[in-house]
């Protein structure tokens, strides 16, 4: 049962570093929106197009209405 | 899908980016209420955003229709936006900005995936729950102003930001950590606790409790030191004021908790109490986190709106060149050019040309008002039609809406908080058991004073209201989160309480009972008529003809083109399909020398005197026909009022409308006469409130006021529990507890038997907790009740309160009529929209 004086601070340290990481997440904003986060894993990334295309693609769509 | 009821225009086609009701479309083609909502439906088509539309149905939210947004230069002015501006290490500019018409994570895909659309844009990051974005952009390349404007084009409206946002931002953070380091510290006391308990047996050495305890009470002192100062420092306020609270009694169990394990392990004898502590800590701020999380949504929701009155303005200079100024440096005499669309900065008198205006702002009616030269105007009307000059006369904080949002801020300080029933029992909790600790040491003293003091400890430490203090966050947190959910936000948890109690409920008239714009109240003639009139009104831009040619636009009616037009200084004249047709009011009539039979002269009259605005059209000279346009009652406005007064609440109405308009109104309503009060300034309208709620003190009856312009803020702010509807100004929705979003008066009913219902359970709950606490505390005063099972029922008391607040339910689980019909309409443009979608990629491939 000694090594009960070694494991209880390790596990309380490894908790408490949980604990340090939880605050920092906390401190830099994660927990400020509750509700987007579980909407936002659902989009899908889209295909890297150059901005500038997008642009262009949009003015002709424009003239053509 | 039900019936729409008479009132509503036949439009059959919900708008396919509002879902508004629109003008129904020929095949193919989707329906817009209005060219807002076209643009920014074909922007973000054209973007190859339409992902966006099936997300947001999934969500099932709609979006809002677009409006017209004020000077975006105004974000182009670094001293407005003050600190929030900052400057990257790259040299890109970052900004945190408050955006308004945010719903959901859709608006949000939408907001960050304009990005790209704009070079010199970095990137959008949407704060969905703060209802704010940040903004980062490379200055070389674009500018502020642009991408305000791009975003309002899609509906999203930026507003300058606010100094209050960021205090309540830093509080709300500091209370994840509180319970972030209470669940650290309970969770780990949790197994110490069970290896103590465990080891009862005999099983443990001396030195393995010793230790074991060393820890248990070291996180003890974090939890009560930490987190639990959030405890004591509402007790210390409540034992400087002299007012009972719940957390008068709460402080003290947890320093005797604490204490007492400290003593306990110091003197290697007597009990421990270290777990009972924590976990008291960790359960009551998860139970406020709950209230406090709905609450917080809730303000932020209506803190983030566009500012009243623009902080720039067009100031003529002395060589009458036109100049941006802000409106903060202008003076009274300097002379302002207000341009068609925006709000006016200062109030004035105006000075040249001729304009109509909307004072919805200030009155709630969007009736326009027709001004010309010498004509006075208050900031935050809007000038609806042409520019004109004015001479500003009170300007920044003189003008009007300026001492009346002071005035709210007075009437708010005023209020005088509602002690809820938990703080009452909480008070009357700690003299008892205070009491009953000391008796509990008297009687032990004989076995020695450490015994004493831990049989003590142990009465204040089981006797700690947990449960007590637990119900009543619990049931609010809950039904604040159901009010959410039925579009009701509600900013303090108070108003459950104060509702429960019956009282008077005063309604605002124009904009809250009516609709607050022009409709056409009465049409007499077929629509063949309503056609050439319609056709005839395509010339006009007088609101009532705007009116007219929406009207039959949602019949579907062809509009011709006439011909010979002629505009009359109160009418109109031209041609159409052959006829002649006449358009005006009585005057103009008579002007023109055209004959009208008596009895129509009379209804005209009649007409006028209920608050409508009555025209006629003339046919060929001799067909006279009358028609009236205004305001006219909201839907289900009389079913509230009724649902109200069955409810056994006294209805009334305080209005700034002429006195016999009110008075046919509140007939139709069914409300007394007496209670019908009109021509009322705002200053007499809080004064007629503050009363109210003085007299309705004693009596222990609620004063409620309903309203929506800045003309009833102070009254919202001075009315026991303030209820601002939907598009209200955002003074008055800071003023009010409540704000009832989706123009829904006819939730309010549902939101007082939900209040019912949510106060009773609290009261069911505290019973139920002081019942067990009583019971508690004598089986620990006679030595019954070992630290072990004290150590069991505590928790378990906790979680039984837990259960019940969650389970009971508050609002009916039924949705009401409205809520069902906005399902079936986002269902439906949800299906419309994959519908034609689908024909779009079809015809693509």
């Amino acid at each position: 049962m000694s090594i009960l004086y070694i494991a209880l601070p390790v596990a309380l340290l490894l908790g408490g570093a949980a604990l340090i990481a939880c605050l920092s997440c906390i401190r830099k904003g994660q927990y400020d929106d509750l509700d987007s986060p579980s909407v936002r894993m659902l989009i899908d990334d889209q295909p890297v197009e150059s901005p500038s295309n997008d642009l262009k693609v949009s003015n002709t769509n424009d003239s053509n209405e | 899908m039900a019936p729409n009821s008479p009132t509503h225009n036949d439009a059959t086609e919900p708008c396919a980016h509002c879902g508004l009701p629109a003008p129904p479309v020929v095949q193919d083609e989707l329906p817009f209420c209005c060219e807002g909502c076209r643009g920014a439906y074909a922007l973000i088509h054209d973007w190859g955003l339409d992902e966006y539309y099936a997300m947001r149905d999934q969500l099932g939210k709609t979006s809002q229709p677009v409006h017209q947004s004020d000077r975006p230069e105004r974000f182009d002015f670094p001293e407005l936006l003050g600190d929030a501006l900052t400057t990257t290490a790259q040299g890109h500019h970052q900004v945190e900005l408050p955006i308004g018409n945010l719903h959901c994570g859709a608006c949000a895909w939408l907001i960050e995936r304009s990005v790209s659309l704009k070079p010199g844009w970095i990137s959008a990051r949407v704060n969905v729950a703060r209802k704010s974005v940040q903004l980062i952009f490379d200055p070389a390349q674009t500018k502020l102003s642009e991408i305000a404007s791009l975003l309002s084009k899609v509906g999203y409206t930026l507003s300058l930001p606010r100094d209050q946002a960021e205090a309540t931002e830093t509080g709300y953070q500091g209370q994840w950590m509180n319970l972030a380091i209470a669940g650290f510290c309970f969770a780990n006391a949790m197994w110490i606790a069970v290896s103590l308990y465990a080891g009862r047996d005999g099983s443990l050495t001396p030195s393995h409790q010793w230790y074991l305890e060393l820890f248990g009470t070291a996180l003890a002192l974090i939890a009560v030191l930490g987190p639990g100062r959030v405890f004591h420092r509402s007790a210390w306020g409540a034992l400087k004021t002299r007012t009972p609270h719940i957390d008068l009694p709460i402080s003290l169990g947890l320093w005797a908790g604490a204490t007492g394990s400290l003593l306990s392990w110091w003197f290697g004898s007597g009990e421990t109490y270290f777990d009972s502590v924590i976990a008291l800590v960790f359960f009551l701020l998860l139970g406020r986190q709950l209230q406090q999380y709905g609450q917080y949504k809730a303000t932020n929701a209506v803190t983030q709106l566009a500012a009243l009155a623009p902080p720039l303005a067009w100031k003529i200079n002395a060589q009458n060149e036109k100049i941006l100024t802000r409106a903060s440096q202008l003076q009274p005499g300097d002379v302002i050019e207000c341009p068609a669309g925006e709000v006016i900065p200062v109030d004035g008198v105006v000075l040249s040309g001729e304009s109509s205006i909307d004072a919805s702002m200030l009155t709630g009616e969007s009736r326009p008002i027709e001004i010309q030269q010498g004509a006075e105007v208050v900031a935050g009307m809007r000038n609806l039609k042409r520019p004109f000059r004015l001479t500003a006369s009170a300007v920044s904080g003189q003008t009007r809406v300026s001492k009346l949002s002071r005035l709210v801020g007075e009437a708010l300080a005023d209020r005088t908080p509602m002690v809820q029933t938990a703080d009452r029992i909480g008070g009357v909790f700690v003299i008892a058991i205070s009491l009953l600790a000391i008796a509990a040491f008297c009687l032990r003293i004989p076995n020695g004073w450490l015994e004493a003091l831990s049989q003590a400890t142990a009465v204040l430490v089981i006797a700690c209201p947990c449960a007590l203090a637990l119900a009543t966050p619990l049931a609010i947190g809950v039904s604040i989160g159901r009010a959410a959910q039925r579009q009701i936000l509600i900013r303090s948890g108070e108003v459950f309480e104060r509702l429960s109690h019956k009282g008077t409920i005063w309604f605002d008239k124009t904009g809250t009972l009516t609709r607050g714009e022009m409709s056409l109240a009465l049409w007499e003639a077929d629509q063949a008529v309503l056609r050439m009139v319609a056709s005839l009104e395509t010339q006009s831009s007088h609101p009532v003809a705007k009116l007219l040619v929406n009207t039959a636009n949602s019949q579907s009616l062809e509009l011709t083109e006439p011909t010979d037009v002629e505009l009359l200084p109160r009418g109109i004249r031209g041609i159409v399909e052959g006829h002649q047709l006449l358009l005006g009011s009585l005057s103009q009539l008579e002007a023109c020398e055209i004959s009208i039979p008596g009895s129509m002269r009379q209804r005209s009259v009649l007409l006028a005197s209920e608050g409508l605005s009555p025209c006629f059209a003339v046919l060929n000279q001799n067909e006279v026909f009358l028609f009236a346009t205004g305001d006219t009652l909201r839907p289900g406005a009389i079913e509230t009022v009724d649902q109200l007064k069955q409810a056994g609440w006294k209805v009334g109405l305080l209005s700034g409308d002429h006195p016999a308009i009110v008075q046919s109104v509140a007939e139709e309503l069914g409300i007394s006469p007496e209670d019908a009060l009109g021509g009322l300034q705002p200053e007499e309208k809080l004064e007629h409130i503050q009363n109210a709620s003085k007299t309705s003190c004693h009596s222990s009856e609620t004063t409620v006021f309903v309203g929506d312009g800045i003309n009833d803020a102070a009254a919202l702010a001075a009315a026991d529990v303030g209820i601002a509807v939907q598009g209200a100004a955002e003074v008055s929705l800071q003023a009010a507890l409540i704000s009832l979003a989706g123009e829904q008066i006819t939730s309010l009913p549902q939101l007082i038997e939900a209040s019912r219902k949510t106060v009773s359970s609290i009261y069911r709950l505290l019973i139920l907790s002081v019942a067990y606490n009583l019971l508690a505390v004598t089986a620990a005063c006679m030595g019954y009740i070992g630290p072990l099972t004290a150590a069991i029922l505590m928790p378990l008391s906790s979680l039984g309160v837990i259960l019940m607040a969650v389970f009971t339910p508050t609002f009916g689980s039924e949705l009401s009529g409205t809520q069902i019909q906005d399902r079936q309409k986002t269902q439906r443009i949800s299906h419309s929209n994959s519908r034609k979608l689908a024909l779009h990629n079809g015809g693509e491939l």
